[in-house]
């Protein structure tokens, strides 16, 4: 793509021809495109000049020793000098950063960088080369500091975490709001990252308070791709990639069974028949890899359109993306269609109006796993499938045998979630009265949720019930309605800008359910729940919840150096106690340009500009769901005999009339500068968070109500963080370049007061215990793990006083507590599921017509509870087991029994620090190496604009201690209290890619 | 705009319209609104009994077995933080608060609203010996506990814990007032899991004898007179002998679960109902107290190898319900379970292959035994659900309660001695194992044999340690029980040639008998931590000294 120095275009022209030598050249700018009309003049002489034509390319007549002056709008400036007149010269000119006044998206309003008093990061798509993704979260990681995404799942559609700043909440949502042009929604991960323009993180108070009640998660806002004048592009793109597992059990193969049970057969004296006979026992084969068998080389495929394109008066961008995203795990895919317009009008110099709309849809099909009860588990049974069964059925001496469980529980069942949504915004703005500007929105949403289920007879399930149905439908009528007044004046010296508004946000929900079993054949799976002998239940219901708010905010820039900002926001929420409906959200911040000020003179040299940043503010959340402070009654199934059942009613919420807004305070002290010629941008910020009245489920005692929970505002949390980005253009040269980003993070979050601990329990199947893993307690971070602390095995001959009826090979725990016992109170924070330290480091690299990614993200000094591995290491399926604890082999690692629920553990439980691992790791978590055809070169531009081809890899080299599949698991979702656990999560991979851009 | 956006939504959008429940300003506005609340009363008794009932008051004595199970070692630090312990007290706690909804609101609704059979009468007849039930079995677990009857209560309220007496006395009054309510029986099955006029009668009784064991054991005076109101009170139960209730032919009668006609058999004073039909009325209790290798069985409540001896073999308590030898159902011609047939053969089992005429390749010793009062059907299928009864009080309950209220008040006489043998006649299907009264000289020896006779009938039916610290005889019996599971291993080790001391770790866990006393905490559960730490002196609900 050619560029165009416009300034220049108005200016009249004329070339001096004189009797001096011709100098000739290409002006490139920093991106290395040639740039046409940049003005080319001989220093000292003013009427010697020249401009570039489209190549950017020049010639001009000079004397050797001639000093050439180029310049152009948005370029800084440059000098060179004519040592020679033998070859073609090549000049680039750097972008002049201050020129350009890059802007940033901020609520109700956009905002010049520099005049920026609150915490922002700034992602342009275009500069994200993240490999094939269908997720738009995965645009974001690692490339913000403060932002942490965390993928819940591999499988294909599953949910991303995205957290601000740390967990703010224990119950109430911590989902950062995202609002897509404008429009506040909770379908921020539906929008395909090919859509994207730019997205802004706002983080800090000053930035995120004009949201009021919803802001204190932080603010995502998301603008899509829209057309400009003059421009008209259509691409088309196709992303292609393959999956391929990464497994780092060390499972025992058939041979290593066969081994392990003789060898257990002998060490309890041989009674008995042994359980291989001598025949089997020469079975040397490795049997069935199960977790190989139930996997697969998937692929993911994108294909995008984008048309985009306009005139002065009219501009609109359009596309369709389709995406299939294949599961490692057989039967479970992802896709999704999406299209979207976008159309602007500008019918007046004072009028502009237009029109969003976008319809998407979804389809998954997902596998039971991690917490799920084992009956309904496909990872359990993956996990436990013998080697020696083979998937033809026979076991590997050719005996018929009982086919492995996995295999119908993977295959047999049809788990699906469609989603549809779309939404239609319109909108006017019209400036008036020179200063004022007013714009109306109005935006209808509308997404419906499709969950269904079907459990075939061959499952367990399914078995058990004949064929068992489940169909969930929830529809959401979301509308927004919001007006904008803005006063912007702007005298050089006084930069003023003031905005007003309002908003209301109308969320109608409504759900229908069904469920049913017994059919006489598994034909229908969901369709037909009419021919199911039993209904077994049925369901609707509806909620609505209203917000109404108005707010204001104020900027103030003097002398382009001193930078004020105030904002307020009152919203009032339908969903808290009759007197507390509404709150109140205040938020200043200043910066100051220091680096501009005379005395600041002697860093000018290194350093282009420096800014200081101090914001403080309130926020709130109100995302508990409605009709938590009023005590309500709900309905259920009750069987008293006979043949009918009979409805109950029961009181279901306790009811809290004082329930209110969860308040978070945060203070944020930034620095911002850029050196070398804007070579090195730096953004450095210091912020404390604190969380008060938080929202959640309070503890009571269920002798009052019957209850044990009650909504209610209680606790204090904080978070405290430091965090540094820098991008650096480290090289910039007509053939080579190199630009380099960092961010990194570090959040600390603490429980700094809460009314009464609570644990979370966990049962990995009916064998053991429900037992407590994680806790949330005063002085602990949220997610922390909590159990006992491992010292060992007692070993023959020795006794351990804290323990008196423990034997030999069993565990041996620490008396945390002195007291001579080991008891409940023995246990601790063991681990934490959320990291000190998040990073991003992103390489781009540009040799001529080549560019290479280099993406790498890490994660430092979380812990998850590895309970895959109890569950493994108890049915001895690891090789670890091996080092079984005998009297003959003092294993100092697996125990003598099981930690299953009879298997005779008098003290203690899985839940301690044997099984709680170091999950920090450092990921190459993309690399992709791309080539731009030189359409030109190749004279094939008549035909197309350009073309690039990419091949690359996501997740090819995780460096970790983490003995599971992947270190990033989070089987609890996104939970704020239970990160840190994996069992019977989705299996990892590498990811290979390669895909084409062709813009027409 | 700010107008603009006034004007169009009017601030009134914030009041909360609730469109999908019910809330207190339109609860309780029809008859049959209150028959649903009243319904929801039952609704925990299945979680309930499902197995926390089962650990507190079967597995924590001798008629239960759960292997490293902490209450099968009355380890107390482990209750308080068993998850058993918690659900037990937080579903009979929410037992009790229904029930207070229903006795606060029902009165104040206009007759007029009460139509189709809906009775006021009815519903809080239900209602109070819910609330009487729910107290009844949180004293007879926790001992003291907080006592609440107002459904307004403040839901962050931290009530003090009540007195015991205090709480007995709420018991006392809401069974009267059950006993004015409730019918004797129901025309319909429906209704079959609704308490009558003979439930809150049985409840009296037990009410008045656990006032009378504990006066006894006290040395009160007042002993005879709490006697005499159970007696009164077994009596009006009794009375309905013939006309309502009748002792089954057979004891597998009582459990049955295969017959609709024995699954409404009216042995049944009052029993949680389960269909065997219907998913949300039914329940797996059956899947609780087998092993998988037997019926697919969860294997998560057994019956200790030390009760089982005690069976005469002609008993058809043994010989019927309880299962000391099976194949193995994935291995039927392979793999051989069997109990040792006494103490002194632990250990041996497994030198024997060939049991009924058939050879076995593998002979596995069982470690304890099933019962089959809650018989499995759907072996083979994953159908966990199941008819099967929880009875919570049978007639023959009712019989042995009167012969000890008998002996208490007047020693052994051939009157207690006749209802201790109408029970042993049908156990046995004959009179050859008759009690002779001249066998007993005094009350104490009598109370024994009733104990004992009370562990043949009852077990595994959530009666056990009641019964126990009733009758006084909690230490007695738990000593024995330990003792026996000592001299188990010791037998053991000496039939599998081992050294002495071998299976140490086995037994070693269980509390010494002299480490046992007549006032031991262990008797009663601690209320669960969750609650303790909202109310640190919940901590001191075992108490005992509250009621000398």
């Amino acid at each position: 793509m050619k560029r165009l120095c416009t300034f220049i275009l108005a200016l009249l022209f004329t070339i001096s021809l004189s009797a001096q030598q011709m100098a000739k050249g290409i002006v490139y700018d920093d991106s290395g495109i040639p740039v046409g009309g940049v003005l080319v003049s001989v220093d000292g002489d003013n009427s010697t000049y020249t401009l570039t034509d489209s190549n950017g390319f020049f010639e001009i007549s000079a004397n050797k020793g001639t000093v050439l002056n180029f310049s152009c709008l948005g370029l800084l400036p440059k000098q060179i000098k004519i040592d020679g007149f033998g070859s073609s010269l090549s000049i680039i000119m750097d972008t002049d950063t201050q020129m350009l006044e890059e802007t940033v998206v901020v609520g109700y309003g956009v905002t010049k960088k520099r005049d920026l008093a609150g915490s922002v990061s700034q992602i342009k798509a275009e500069d994200v080369k993240a490999g094939v993704i269908t997720s738009t979260a995965d645009l974001l990681r690692g490339r913000a500091a403060g932002v942490s995404v965390r993928q819940e799942s591999f499988e294909p559609g599953s949910g991303i975490t995205v957290r601000v700043r740390g967990a703010s909440t224990i119950s109430a949502d911590n989902t950062p709001l995202y609002v897509i042009d404008g429009i506040q929604s909770t379908a921020g991960n539906q929008v395909s990252p090919e859509d994207i323009e730019s997205i802004e993180i706002l983080k800090d108070a000053a930035a995120t308070a004009i949201y009021g009640s919803r802001g204190a998660n932080g603010v995502i806002i998301i603008t899509t791709k829209h057309g400009s004048a003059g421009k008209i592009a259509i691409d088309y793109s196709y992303n292609t990639s393959i999956k391929s597992l990464r497994n780092p059990w060390d499972l025992m193969n058939a041979s290593d069974v066969i081994r392990y049970e003789m060898l257990n057969w002998k060490n309890n004296g041989a009674a008995g028949d042994p359980p291989y006979t001598e025949a089997e026992q020469a079975y040397t084969g490795a049997g069935t890899d199960w977790i190989k068998e139930m996997t697969r080389n998937s692929t993911t495929r994108t294909h995008a359109l984008n048309l985009q394109g306009g005139s002065d008066k009219i501009q609109a961008a359009a596309s369709i993306v389709n995406t299939k995203d294949e599961g490692l795990v057989l039967n479970s895919d992802f896709g999704r269609t999406s299209a979207r317009i976008n159309v602007d009008f500008k019918p007046s110099d004072w009028l502009r109006a237009g029109i969003n709309a976008y319809a998407a849809k979804t389809d998954r099909t997902y596998i039971s796993m991690g917490t799920k009860s084992s009956t309904d588990n496909a990872m359990y049974w993956m996990f436990l499938a013998s080697p020696l069964n083979t998937i033809e059925g026979k076991n590997v001496f050719g005996e018929e045998t009982r086919m492995e469980n996995v295999y119908y529980e993977l295959m047999y069942k049809d788990l699906n979630v469609r989603v549809n949504n779309s939404y239609i915004t319109a909108y006017a703005q019209a400036d008036f009265l020179k200063y004022f500007s007013l714009r109306a929105q109005y935006s209808y949403n509308f997404e419906m949720d499709k969950y269904s289920t079907y459990y075939d007879c061959n499952t367990n399930h399914g078995a058990a019930n004949k064929g068992i149905a489940t169909m969930e439908i929830e529809n959401s009528d979301f509308q927004q309605m919001e007006g904008v007044l803005t006063f912007h004046r702007d005298t050089g010296k006084h930069n003023v800008k003031v905005i007003a508004g309002t908003s209301f946000l109308g969320n109608n929900y409504y759900y229908t359910g069904m469920g049913a079993h017994e059919f006489t054949t598994d034909a229908f799976r969901v369709w037909n729940m009419g021919a199911a002998a039993k209904i077994d239940w049925y369901s609707t219901a509806r909620s609505d919840k209203y917000n109404l708010s108005f707010f204001a905010r104020a900027e103030y820039v003097l002398n382009d150096k001193y930078i004020f900002n105030a904002s307020i926001r009152a919203d009032g929420a339908s969903n808290f106690g009759a007197n507390n409906k509404w709150g109140y959200f205040p938020a200043a911040s200043v910066a100051y340009q220091i680096g501009d000020e005379p005395f600041m003179e002697f860093t000018k040299p290194a350093f282009d500009n420096i800014k200081l940043r101090l914001s403080y503010g309130q926020t709130g959340n109100d995302g508990i769901g409605s009709y938590k402070s009023l005590r309500s009654y709900a309905f259920q199934d009750i069987y008293l005999g006979g043949n009918s059942i009979i409805k109950g009613m029961y009181p279901a919420n306790a009811g809290n009339a004082f329930l209110h807004w969860e308040t978070t305070t945060q203070g944020d002290f930034g620095i911002d500068f850029s050196m070398f010629n804007h070579k090195l941008e730096v953004n450095f910020d210091l912020y404390s968070k604190v969380t008060t009245d938080l929202l959640n489920d309070i503890n009571i005692s269920s002798s009052t109500t019957g209850i044990t929970t009650t909504k209610g505002n209680n606790g204090v949390i904080s978070n405290k963080g430091v965090e540094l980005y820098l991008n650096y253009h480290i090289f910039d040269t007509k053939d080579f370049s190199w630009t380099s980003t960092f961010n990194i993070s570090h959040n600390k979050n603490n429980v700094e007061s809460i009314s009464s601990p609570t644990y979370y329990s966990l049962r990995p199947h009916g064998s053991y215990a429900d037992t407590q893993y994680a806790v949330v307690q005063e002085g602990s971070p949220l997610s922390t793990i909590y159990g006992y602390e491992w010292i060992g095995i007692i070993q023959e001959g020795e006794t351990y006083a804290a323990q008196p009826k423990s034997q030999p090979g069993d565990p041996k725990f620490k008396d945390i507590d002195g007291d001579g016992i080991i008891t409940n109170a023995d246990r601790k924070a063991i681990g934490k599921g959320d990291p000190d330290v998040v990073f991003g480091w992103g390489n781009n690299f540009r040799w001529k017509d080549f560019d290479l990614t280099v993406f790498i993200d890490a994660s430092i000094g979380n812990n998850l509870l590895n309970v895959s591995k109890v569950l493994l290491e108890d049915n001895n399926r690891l090789n670890s087991c091996f080092d079984r604890w005998t009297r003959n082999n003092p294993s100092q690692d697996v125990i003598r029994g099981t930690w299953k629920r009879d298997g005779g553990l008098q003290y203690g439980s899985f839940v301690n620090s044997h099984f709680v691992e170091d999950a920090s790791y450092i990921r190459l978590s993309n690399i992709e190496l791309g080539y731009t055809v030189p359409v030109e070169k190749l004279n094939m531009s008549q035909y197309v604009k350009g073309i690039r081809v990419f091949i690359g890899g996501n997740r090819l080299l995780t460096l970790t201690k983490y003995s599971g599949f992947d270190p990033e698991v989070s089987v609890n979702g996104s939970s704020a209290v239970t990160q840190g656990l994996d069992y019977n999560a989705y299996p990892a991979y590498k990811q290979f890619n390669a895909g084409i851009k062709v813009t027409f | 705009m700010a107008i603009l956006g006034a004007s169009i939504i009017s601030c009134d959008k914030l009041d909360e319209v609730v469109y999908s429940s019910l809330t207190d300003a339109n609860a309780f506005t029809t008859g049959e609104n209150a028959q649903a609340a009243v319904n929801s009363i039952y609704a925990p008794l299945r979680s309930l009994y499902r197995e926390p009932m089962f650990y507190i008051n079967d597995i924590a004595a001798d008629t239960g077995f759960k292997d490293g199970n902490c209450f099968e070692v009355m380890n107390d630090e482990g209750n308080y933080v068993d998850n058993r312990t918690e659900t037990a007290w937080t579903l009979l706690t929410q037992i009790a608060a229904r029930a207070n909804i229903v006795i606060d609101k029902v009165p104040q609704m206009s007759d007029g609203l009460f139509r189709n059979g809906i009775t006021k009468e009815q519903l809080l007849g239900e209602a109070y010996f819910m609330r009487a039930f729910a107290y009844m079995n949180l004293t007879d677990v926790f001992y003291r506990v907080p006592l609440i009857t107002d459904s307004n209560i403040d839901p962050t309220a931290k009530e003090p814990l009540a007195s015991v007496k205090d709480i007995e006395k709420q018991i006392e009054n809401d069974l009267f007032n059950a006993k004015d309510y409730l019918p004797k029986s129901y025309a319909s099955r429906d209704d079959a899991g609704r308490p009558t006029y003979g439930a809150a009668c049985g409840y009296l009784a037990r009410l008045y004898m656990r006032q009378a064991g504990r006066a006894r054991l006290q040395g009160d005076a007042d002993a005879a007179d709490y006697w005499n109101y159970a007696l009164e009170e077994v009596n009006n139960v009794l009375a309905l002998e013939g006309v309502q209730y009748s002792l089954q032919p057979s004891v597998w009668d009582v459990f049955d679960p295969t017959s609709e006609d024995k699954i409404y058999n009216n042995e049944l004073i009052f029993a949680i109902r389960a269909s065997g039909s219907i998913v949300s009325g039914s329940w797996d209790l059956g899947l609780q107290f087998t092993s998988w290798d037997y019926d697919m069985g969860w294997g998560n409540m057994y019956q200790p190898l030390e009760m089982t001896w005690k069976f005469d073999h002609a008993d058809q308590r043994y010989s019927v319900l309880q299962v000391v030898s099976y194949e193995n159902v994935y291995n039927p011609d392979k793999t051989f379970y069997k109990a040792a047939e006494s103490i002194d053969k632990y250990g041996t089992v497994p030198s024997e292959h060939t049991y009924n005429g058939k050879t076995y390749t593998e002979v596995i010793e069982m470690s304890e035994t099933f019962t089959q009062k809650y018989k499995f059907l759907n072996t083979w299928k994953y159908i966990y659900e199941c008819p099967n009864n929880l009875p919570l009080l049978r007639l023959s309950d009712m019989i042995l309660c009167k012969a000890e209220i008998l002996n208490e008040l007047h020693g052994p006489t051939q009157e207690a001695i006749d209802l201790i043998n109408r029970i042993r006649k049908r156990a046995f299907q004959n009179d050859s194992h008759a009690l002779n009264l001249s066998d007993y000289s005094n009350a104490d020896e009598l109370r024994n044999a009733i104990c004992d006779e009370r562990m043949y009938e009852l077990n595994l039916e959530c009666v056990r340690r009641p019964d126990l610290i009733r009758m006084g005889l909690w230490k007695d019996r738990m000593s024995k029980y330990v003792t026996s599971i000592a001299k188990k291993y010791a037998w053991k080790e000496v039939n599998e040639g081992r050294e002495s001391g071998y299976y140490n770790g086995a037994w070693q866990a269980y509390p010494k008998p002299e480490s046992l006393s007549d006032k031991d905490l262990r008797m009663y559960m601690p209320i669960p931590e969750r609650e303790v730490l909202m109310n640190g002196t919940y901590k001191d609900a075992r108490d005992y000294a509250d009621n000398e």
